[in-house]
């Protein structure tokens, strides 16, 4: 059973960080982000 | 492995006639070693490359965090220098993240920490149902037995246990008793030691006594 059918909101595995960093770091996330977006498409595609 | 001269090997030198029995035994051991390469151990599966065999297992959602930019170059085409640190269970790297270190994690425990009240956030996540499976000993094939059962789960405060209990509301019961497996360090050589000795164990009870098994 899926319990995203169930109508109730979990959180599944994903990426996580602090305000604090994304604030000072702001460029270091957007560029995790972009990686982790091409790895996604990437699976998809191939 | 040089090739001797036939006249070499027929010199009565105790030299010679070691090098003449070590030929010998080399003309011996071919055939075997062949049979063993060949015959007894064969490749029954094509060998895989290791790009293809990341993509085809059923992590792909985990690896595209860390595994997949790190392999594939998208994390330094992007910019983003990585190195990659392992934790056990989403608990510990929650702590680690609360802490500074490393800056940037995958947990599947936001919620739990944004409750127990530290300033975290969710980046990006691709999972868009849970899945949430749950094994059992044999006989048990619908929800409704596992009414009055124990459930194991991983950790307190693990994504685990918020699964079970979301669950058990979903399904207008309450747990009796959630049990939070205390030996998560050593869990999985726990498990494959266990594991391995089941296999092992015979069935018998007089070699079960020997084994100092416990009786079945």
């Amino acid at each position: 059973m899926q319990i995203g059918d169930l109508g109730v909101e979990v959180q599944g595995n994903g990426f996580a960080t602090s305000r604090a960093y994304i604030a000072s770091n702001r460029d270091t996330v957007k560029s995790a982000l972009k990686g982790f977006v091409e790895a996604i498409y990437f699976i998809y595609a191939e | 492995m040089g090739i001797c001269k036939p006249s070499t090997l027929h010199r009565s030198t105790p030299q010679s006639s070691s090098r003449q029995s070590h030929e010998t035994s080399i003309r011996l051991i071919r055939p075997i070693q062949s049979y063993s390469t060949l015959v007894a151990r064969p490749r029954l599966t094509p060998r895989r490359s290791r790009g293809s065999r990341s993509v085809t297992r059923r992590s792909a959602f985990g690896k595209a965090m860390f595994g997949s930019p790190r392999r594939w170059g998208f994390s330094t085409s992007t910019g983003w220098k990585s190195s990659r640190s392992s934790f056990r269970g989403g608990q510990v790297a929650t702590q680690a993240l609360v802490s500074g270190d490393p800056p940037i994690v995958n947990i599947g425990t936001v919620v739990q920490a944004t409750i127990q009240g530290h300033n975290v956030v969710l980046v990006a996540a691709v999972e868009t149902k849970y899945d949430l499976i749950i094994f059992t000993r044999s006989g048990i094939t619908q929800m409704e037995q596992l009414r009055g059962k124990r459930l194991g789960i991983t950790g307190f405060n693990s994504a685990t246990h918020y699964a079970s209990i979301i669950l058990a509301q979903a399904f207008e019961r309450r747990l009796e008793r959630v049990h939070a497996d205390s030996r998560r360090p050593r869990h999985r050589a726990h498990r494959r030691r266990e594991f391995r000795r089941a296999r092992r164990t015979p069935t018998s009870p007089l070699r079960r006594r020997r084994w100092r098994a416990k009786p079945a």
